[in-house]
């Protein structure tokens, strides 16, 4: 059960690189949109706000083709459990 | 099984920050190494042992639920069968999944609940608690084979594999860090948000319109059957990962069921569709909850709520597990298991813990070993 190797991660090294970008100096009190839904759901308080970006950002999408049928439900909450 | 306490490594926040955590203090403390918890080998070994059988219990009763059609009773409609038993019957991949257990270190680990479609917590318990064992507790063992199995599995399988999920930091790295094991199986892979899915009148494509053949969704089944789209799923030749079959697991409708297949079993709980009486300590939970939302835990005289989204509905009962504070926390011990391989499932724990005896999405993740 112990590893004898380490683990590299490209993608998630990647990612987290593109975020520390996307974080401008803010004071430590502050939160991402995300964390403040997660903290208004938790909580049971309304959250109106809509959080939108990530990482995955803008991908010049094609028009041509009907989008957005899934990823509506949850109001752009954590699908994960 | 007991918490001990640690201090912090300097800069730990910068350090798992670089194993991908960038959600470790979402306003409050979510990653917790002021502490951890450790196991004997023996505890390790009866942990395994549960999850690889409550993993055979698990797959009995969906063949089970599907032989009896016991749709109705989980809240299924009927478009969602054929997806269901067609996923059951082609064996398409699927990954992983993840046990709740409650333990106290003694008698037997009880079965909470089974996250098998979309579950989280995937990077803190094979990667991040990793390498906070690496470096602080080496000379240990860490119940954690998550990573390498993963690796293992995706190589069974070939081609492309489509990432996405919600626009949301935890999911984005969770599916980042499964696209990173699949491309270290030598798959190719792409991710992109689940809202850019398209359909184009004849199947399912990517943002670039490029026809989707395996998609690996972070995402809830029961969140997709409610959507536009999916009335194409039938017409759809898609694989998607984790298959349409594992709803059946992932809705706490299977408590009840599990228990009429093994009742009194030693890894279950008593649980059932009606309200036992007040005299007992039972825990109500929402059919389809998520996060430990609107879940009351009734003792004699006191009862405890979470709030949530999840308040309309059906829900179900189960008993209360034996509940115990390790330094005035509740811990619960999230068993992954990764692909279906009889006895062999089990890979490996994460441990999350509260103030009160109900994980929720706010619970904080500490690390463990044994030794």
């Amino acid at each position: 059960m112990k590893k004898s190797h380490g683990i590299t991660l490209t993608v998630v090294a990647a990612m987290g690189m593109a975020a520390k970008a996307q974080d401008p100096p803010v004071p430590a009190a502050a939160v991402t949109c995300q964390d403040r839904r997660k903290v208004a759901k938790a909580a049971g308080t309304p959250f109106t706000e809509k959080c939108s970006g990530g990482f995955f950002g803008a991908h010049g999408v094609k028009q041509s083709t009907a989008r957005g049928g899934f990823g509506a439900t949850g109001g752009g909450t954590s699908g994960g459990g | 099984m007991r918490r001990v306490a640690s201090p912090p490594r300097p800069h730990w926040q910068s350090k798992v920050e670089s194993a991908g955590l960038i959600w470790h203090t979402p306003g409050q403390p979510y990653w917790n190494e002021s502490a951890f918890y450790e196991f004997s080998a023996a505890e390790v070994d009866a942990l395994e042992a549960a999850t690889n059988e409550l993993e055979a219990m698990s797959l009995a009763a969906v063949q089970h639920i599907i032989d009896n059609r016991l749709y109705a009773e989980l809240g299924i409609p009927d478009f969602a069968i054929p997806p269901i038993e067609n996923s059951w019957n082609a064996e398409p991949p699927s990954l992983y999944g993840r046990f709740d257990l409650a333990w106290t270190g003694e008698g037997a680990p009880k079965l909470l609940e089974y996250n098998a479609d979309t579950p989280t917590s995937l990077l803190e318990a094979a990667v991040v608690q990793w390498y906070w064992h690496e470096e602080t507790h080496r000379e240990t063992g860490q119940f954690n084979s998550i990573h390498e199995r993963l690796i293992a599995l995706w190589k069974e399988f070939t081609g492309h594999v489509d990432f996405c999920a919600m626009h949301d930091a935890e999911d984005e790295m969770t599916v980042a860090y499964l696209m990173d094991t699949a491309l270290q199986a030598c798959l190719t892979a792409t991710m992109f948000p689940i809202d850019e899915i398209g359909w184009d009148g004849e199947k399912f494509t990517s943002p670039e319109d490029r026809p989707l053949t395996t998609v690996f969704k972070l995402y809830p089944w029961e969140w997709m059957l409610r959507e536009e789209f999916a009335k194409h799923l039938i017409a759809s030749d898609v694989v998607w990962i984790e298959p349409a079959w594992k709803m059946l697991l992932s809705n706490k409708g299977l408590l009840p069921i599990l228990w009429k297949l093994y009742p009194n079993h030693e890894n279950l709980l008593e649980a059932g569709w009606t309200q036992p009486d007040a005299g007992r300590a039972w825990v109500r939970k929402p059919m389809l909850g998520r996060e430990g939302a609107n879940i009351t835990m009734h003792q004699p005289g006191r009862d405890i709520e979470t709030p949530g989204d999840y308040g309309e509905g059906t829900f179900i009962y189960q008993d209360l597990a034996p509940v115990k504070s390790f330094d005035g926390k509740y811990p619960v011990i999230g068993s992954w298991v990764i692909g279906h391989e009889p006895g062999n499932s089990s890979a490996g724990i994460g441990i999350r813990e509260s103030d009160i005896p109900i994980t929720t999405n706010l619970s904080q993740f500490v690390p463990h070993l044994f030794v």
